[in-house]
């Protein structure tokens, strides 16, 4: 197939260049862990009851509904799948989803994306792509720190 | 990072707002057919007619017709398709990104004016997507892979991804550089 391959696009100047730029610190607070073995791993399902956002957006975590979904799988990574719904100080509705990886060595980050109204103060995260990288805080409470892709 | 063990052959690690990150793979995705379905939430449908994969961590070919981008046409892509690499294993990518233009307003992305249509009448599907230096794009990408277990290529099924994207043409394609976020 070499009609499907430019010599061009594999010179070293077109590694493109990315970057990141810190824009929100969210601190979860979880109930305790409910698992059960299913046929995709074990499913380790958790409330989000609280929890705060700082930095590019000030506000706190809604703590009715939002959690997190992870699936242990049999390689011993467990998939994040977690849906987080914010209020920032003024009121205003955002979402974050994060899917991604924690692993046994403790690397633990996602990818996340972020909805807000278009005509709030918060349209910068429309169309963008965040990574988040996950420090526990003692069992049932973690931070992300998240970065945006530039 | 006790797997990912530095060597002179890979690029270095690069640190930038507290994420450190670096070169994994470049891919270089090509395109013929571009279908928009006017659903209510817009789909559009682009197959990949194959394509070439290069770089430290990863080498081999995008399969032909093995997939597409299943997208919100203008929104979130959603591609799904098959890599295979030079050592025969084969590859799926689930890629999701976004593409926003330069100085969008993302208001202006809520309403959308669909041509009138005579009954019967076929929809010209002959739209374009532009290369980045007519239409100057912020697309990135957040690709899942399932790949073979014991294989070289494990290190993709635990791995945050992030790609960056670039519209090229002449011929149609767009050319993803793919870095392992540490």
């Amino acid at each position: 197939m070499t009609e499907l391959s430019i010599p061009l696009d594999r010179e070293p100047r077109f590694v493109a260049p990315i970057g990141f730029e810190p824009a929100f610190e969210v601190r979860l607070d979880f109930e305790p862990v409910r698992s059960e073995q299913t046929p995709h791993g074990e499913r380790r399902m958790r409330k989000i009851i609280g929890g705060s956002i700082t930095g590019k957006i000030a506000g706190s975590v809604y703590p009715n509904g939002g959690g997190d979904y992870s699936l242990g799988r049999s390689d011993g990574v467990t998939d994040l799948h977690t849906h987080i719904v914010l209020r920032d100080d003024k009121g205003e509705w955002l979402y974050i989803r994060n899917i991604g990886y924690a692993r046994m060595d403790g690397y633990q980050r996602v990818t996340s994306w972020v909805d807000a109204d278009v005509r709030s103060d918060h349209n910068w995260v429309l169309g963008l792509f965040f990574v988040g990288v996950i420090e526990p805080l003692g069992e049932d409470s973690v931070l992300i720190r998240y970065a945006e892709v530039l | 990072m006790t797997e990912h063990l530095s060597s002179p052959a890979e690029p270095p690690v690069q640190t930038m707002g507290g994420i450190s990150y670096r070169w994994a793979f470049s891919v270089s995705v090509f395109f013929r057919e571009r279908v928009m379905i006017e659903a209510p939430y817009r789909r559009a449908f682009v197959p990949t007619i194959g394509g070439d994969i290069w770089g430290p961590r990863l080498q081999g070919t995008v399969v032909p017709y093995g997939g597409a981008d299943f997208g919100g046409g203008g929104g979130p892509l959603d591609a799904h398709y098959m890599f295979e690499a030079s050592d025969g294993h084969q590859i799926y990518i689930n890629n999701r990104g976004y593409m926003r233009r330069v100085g969008w307003d993302p208001a202006a992305a809520l309403d959308r004016r669909l041509p009138p249509r005579a009954p019967g009448e076929a929809i010209n599907q002959d739209f374009v997507a532009p290369p980045d230096n007519e239409v100057p794009l912020r697309m990135r990408t957040s690709p899942f892979f399932d790949a073979p277990r014991n294989s070289p290529h494990d290190w993709l099924n635990h791995t945050l991804i992030i790609g960056h994207g670039l519209r090229r043409t002449d011929p149609d394609r767009t050319v993803f550089t793919y870095y392992e976020v540490l």
